[in-house]
């Protein structure tokens, strides 16, 4: 059975969900579902649409990730507060939210504790998200994906009680409507997930091939726009 | 009922007792816009402005464009003005931001007050706290940041002949009061709240603004209308507690616990009260999950008939729109049939005009919603997406429609905000359902954005919603388009959240000079419509002033209109008189010039009663093409 596991942060596996996380951004710079009026929730968002995948978004309202206080200005919550951030702002607002995940959300597989590993959009998407993104005035957000095996069958996630403010929790299944979650700070919740397959064999080997086509397929599309994709959590990689 | 105690009043400074504490070659004129004169040396410095024009220096300490107009008068061409150094660039230039303006006023949530300077004001001299400014004959101004009332405010303070005097624009005015409430709406940045949800957001910085002032014991402080503060610790003390009460009751409330939580909120809290400060906030009323025949997505509320057909309750944005789409290509929905707005904030109401294209049905609003939606230009209000739906299908409050196994009663229902509605949802399996749109949370009520005309009478706004909810069959449960849950209210709740709310209305008569709370709360009671407009060169069109008489006597109200260049009209001048608690309107033909530039111009209304006198007061947009 192929041990990719939900445990993100080190060993050889990371690079190859790395890759993974690059092509969900991909998808859902232009698809998440986030309503607006973000300043009222945090929003994390599970897609269940493959077995033995959990993708999971997190969308951030971006002023309230600045330490200290600022000064009221014009559209400080706004659309425009985004847009006209220099690149060091917006290399600690990366900074930080990535910081935030792992002080606010805590992800556990079965008995076995994950670390998502949170990839950004570059700072001209989060400048200016690209047309039909649907990413709310003044928010970005971030992705990872989650691989879990076939014994691991509850996700749990904990949401800290230093949160500040109410986290509208969505969960994607196939064929469904959004199941959505509203919890305190404080509070968990306990996701069923669908029963992950059968790794090993033909799909190890489908997995191989498309972990080395990744690369080929990122630059590629890197090539053809960039502005999209991902900045990882050290802001010198950024495309 | 209280008089307005001259604050507003057009009254000459002639038999003021008051004005002789001020120190001799001190000249003070009261009027609607007070004017300090001080002659020495041969220069004459203003302070305000005033009818001489050719003042050496002329003193403003915010920017409002009555003020800048009047510190213009002054000045002159020759005079020099001093203002805040925050504000010098705007007042170079103002026509920029009248051009952004056009398109920022939609979907706009700062919710700062908008009676800015329209003629560009040079500044000779931009100061900021801890400047000393030279005055003539060797006078010394220190200059104090002050803010509050306006993000900008400074005041001046002069020494003369043993006394201190403070001259403070707006931050505070006889009696300990200010101006209105509405003007403080803005960012709490210290608790993450931003200007739409920043009830009172400037009060924090309006307290220890007055502080920072009493510290400096002012014999004497000159504000820029009404009466001369000759007690200036009672007066400050005196405003303080006003407006620490009025947030304390607001917050005890407050719709904004549910979301953001004790932290935050006591982190608001405590910029006003004090560092120590208790802050009572409600706890949450009773809630359980939605029912499986609506579902939640994003902030629309999807209502699923026995057949599988879907009827809508808003839809924001390109996520919910999206969410019906996946929904309707997964079978989960057969058809959407109808599409129901609750109130024309644009997470509410951007899509409705595509979703309603896509899916070919029917958008249903109360009329008071119906309006907005389709001429969105034409109002300035929060949030207000500018895209137009073509076709309403207005409900009357307490209209029925039947559709599928539902009966649906539609209201109109002034809560969040004045242009709002809701729908009562009943279906003879489940306890009726009342989508209250964004009115209501389980932790109280959505009243944190005065610009959203929360109007504060016993037979509209939140009131009338009251009134609605205890009109509704036993058990009935309430939904926030927000919020994935049904909730209610014990009587015994309702009657505390009614009865603080009651209590507000007192507090905020108690600090603003107008005869009735609601001048103080609603920046709209006089509006022009359309809001914007675009005529062509050689166009004709008309300009609409709606007028709400908040007061409980009758008014006449003179109406005088400020027109750009190439814009005219047969009648610059009408009369309007309203009853009590009555709104109306009069209409102004406008006429555009052949060769008039294009551009973003704007038109102004002074508006005169017999106990005030504003200038430049309303506003329009009008863009020549």
């Amino acid at each position: 059975m192929l041990s990719i596991r939900g445990d993100t942060t080190t060993g050889p596996i990371n690079s190859v969900m790395r890759r993974w996380s690059l092509v969900i951004l991909i998808l859902f710079a232009l698809a998440i579902p986030v309503s607006a009026h973000p300043a009222l929730y945090h929003y994390l968002e599970i897609d269940l649409l493959e077995p033995g995948e959990a993708s999971v978004y997190v969308t951030f309202h971006a002023p309230e990730l600045i330490e200290g206080v600022v000064t009221p200005e014009d559209d400080l919550y706004g659309r425009e507060w985004l847009a006209t951030r220099d690149d060091a702002t917006l290399a600690g607002l990366v900074e930080n939210a990535d910081r935030f995940t792992g002080e606010v959300f805590a992800f556990r597989l079965a008995e076995r504790e994950v670390t998502p590993d949170f990839a950004f959009p570059d700072f001209a998407t989060i400048r200016r998200p690209p047309p039909g993104s649907v990413v709310p005035d003044g928010c970005f957000s971030g992705a990872a994906m989650l691989l879990y095996t076939r014994g691991e069958t509850v996700l749990t996630i904990a949401f800290s009680s230093a949160a500040q403010k109410r986290l509208m929790l969505i969960i994607n299944r196939p064929a469904a409507f959004p199941e959505v979650v509203d919890l305190e700070p404080g509070e968990r919740y306990a996701l069923v997930l669908p029963e992950a397959p059968i790794r090993g064999g033909v799909v190890r080997g489908l997995v191989a091939v498309l972990a080395g086509l990744i690369p080929i397929l990122a630059v590629a599309l890197i090539g053809w726009r960039r502005g999209l994709f991902l900045r990882k959590k050290n802001p010198t990689l950024a495309g | 009922m209280k008089s307005i105690s001259g604050l507003f009043l057009v009254m000459l400074a002639s038999g003021a007792p008051l004005h002789a504490q001020l120190p001799a070659g001190i000249q003070f004129e009261k009027g609607p816009l007070n004017s300090v004169t001080i002659e020495r040396a041969g220069q004459r410095l203003v302070i305000y402005g005033g009818r001489d024009p050719g003042a050496d220096q002329v003193l403003i300490t915010h920017v409002r464009r009555d003020l800048t107009e009047f510190a213009r008068l002054a000045a002159g061409n020759s005079g020099k003005v001093i203002a805040p150094v925050s504000v010098a660039d705007f007042l170079d230039y103002p026509s920029a931001h009248w051009t952004a303006w056009w398109e920022k006023r939609f979907d706009y949530y700062d919710q700062q007050v908008t009676r800015l300077p329209i003629s560009p004001l040079a500044v000779a001299h931009p100061v900021a706290g801890g400047d000393t400014l030279a005055g003539p004959g060797g006078l010394e101004f220190r200059v104090l940041e002050t803010p509050g009332y306006t993000r900008e405010g400074i005041t001046y303070l002069l020494e003369l002949e043993g006394k201190k005097i403070a001259f403070s624009g707006d931050l505070i005015l006889a009696g300990g009061r200010v101006p209105d409430l509405y003007s403080f709406q803005d960012a709490i940045p210290e608790a993450k709240i931003g200007g739409y949800h920043g009830y009172g957001g400037r009060l924090g910085q309006l307290v220890r603004s007055l502080e920072t002032l009493a510290a400096e014991k002012p014999d004497l402080i000159v504000p820029l209308r009404g009466d001369l503060i000759t007690d200036p610790q009672g007066d400050i003390a005196e405003l303080i507690t006003r407006v620490r009460a009025i947030y304390a009751n607001y917050l005890s409330t407050n719709a904004l616990n549910w979301y953001f939580k004790e932290e935050r909120l006591t982190a608001a809290g405590r910029l006003v009260l004090g560092p120590e400060a208790e802050v009572e906030l409600m706890d949450y009323s009773e809630h359980v999950d939605l029912p499986d025949w609506c579902k939640h997505l994003g902030t629309t509320k999807l209502l699923l008939a026995d057949d599988g057909a879907g009827f809508v309750l808003d839809c924001g944005g390109p996520g919910p729109l999206a969410d019906l789409r996946k929904a309707l290509a997964a079978g989960l929905v057969t058809r959407i049939e109808g599409i129901f707005v609750t109130h024309t904030h644009n997470d509410h109401s951007a899509a409705v005009v595509e979703a309603a294209k896509e899916f070919g049905c029917p958008v249903y609003a109360v009329a008071e919603v119906a309006d907005v939606l389709e001429n969105p230009g034409a109002w300035f209000l929060p949030g207000t997406s500018a895209n137009a739906v073509e076709k309403v299908t207005v409900l009357a409050d307490g209209e029925k429609l039947l559709w599928k196994n539902y009966e649906f009663t539609a209201h109109f229902f002034p809560g969040q905000m004045y242009n709002h509605g809701a729908l009562l949802v009943e279906r003879s399996d489940h306890t009726p359902v009342f989508f209250i749109g964004d009115s209501f949370s389980p932790s109280g009520i959505d009243d944190y954005c005065l610009m959203n005309r929360n109007l504060m009478r016993e037979d509209t706004g939140f009131f009338l919603c009251f009134k609605k909810v205890r009109r509704l069959p036993e058990g009935s449960w309430l939904v926030n388009q927000h919020i994935p849950h049904l909730f209610r209210f014990t009587p015994a709740r309702l009657d505390l959240i009614e009865q603080r709310y009651r209590e507000r209305i007192e507090l905020i008569n108690a600090l603003t000079p107008w005869d009735d709370p609601n001048y103080a709360i609603d920046e709209r009671w006089a509006a022009f419509y359309p809001y914007g407009q675009t005529l062509g060169s050689g166009a004709t069109g008309k300009l609409e002033l709606r007028v709400w008489n908040h007061s409980v006597r009758d008014r006449e109200i003179r109406v005088k209109l400020h027109l750009p260049p190439g814009v005219t009209t047969a009648r610059s001048e009408a009369v309007l008189t309203l009853s009590a608690h009555r709104h109306g309107s009069m209409i102004f033909p406008l006429a555009i010039a052949n060769d008039a530039e294009p551009g973003v111009k704007v038109i102004t209304a002074d508006l005169v009663s017999d106990d005030f006198d504003l200038k430049q007061w309303a506003e329009a947009l009008v863009k020549i093409e």
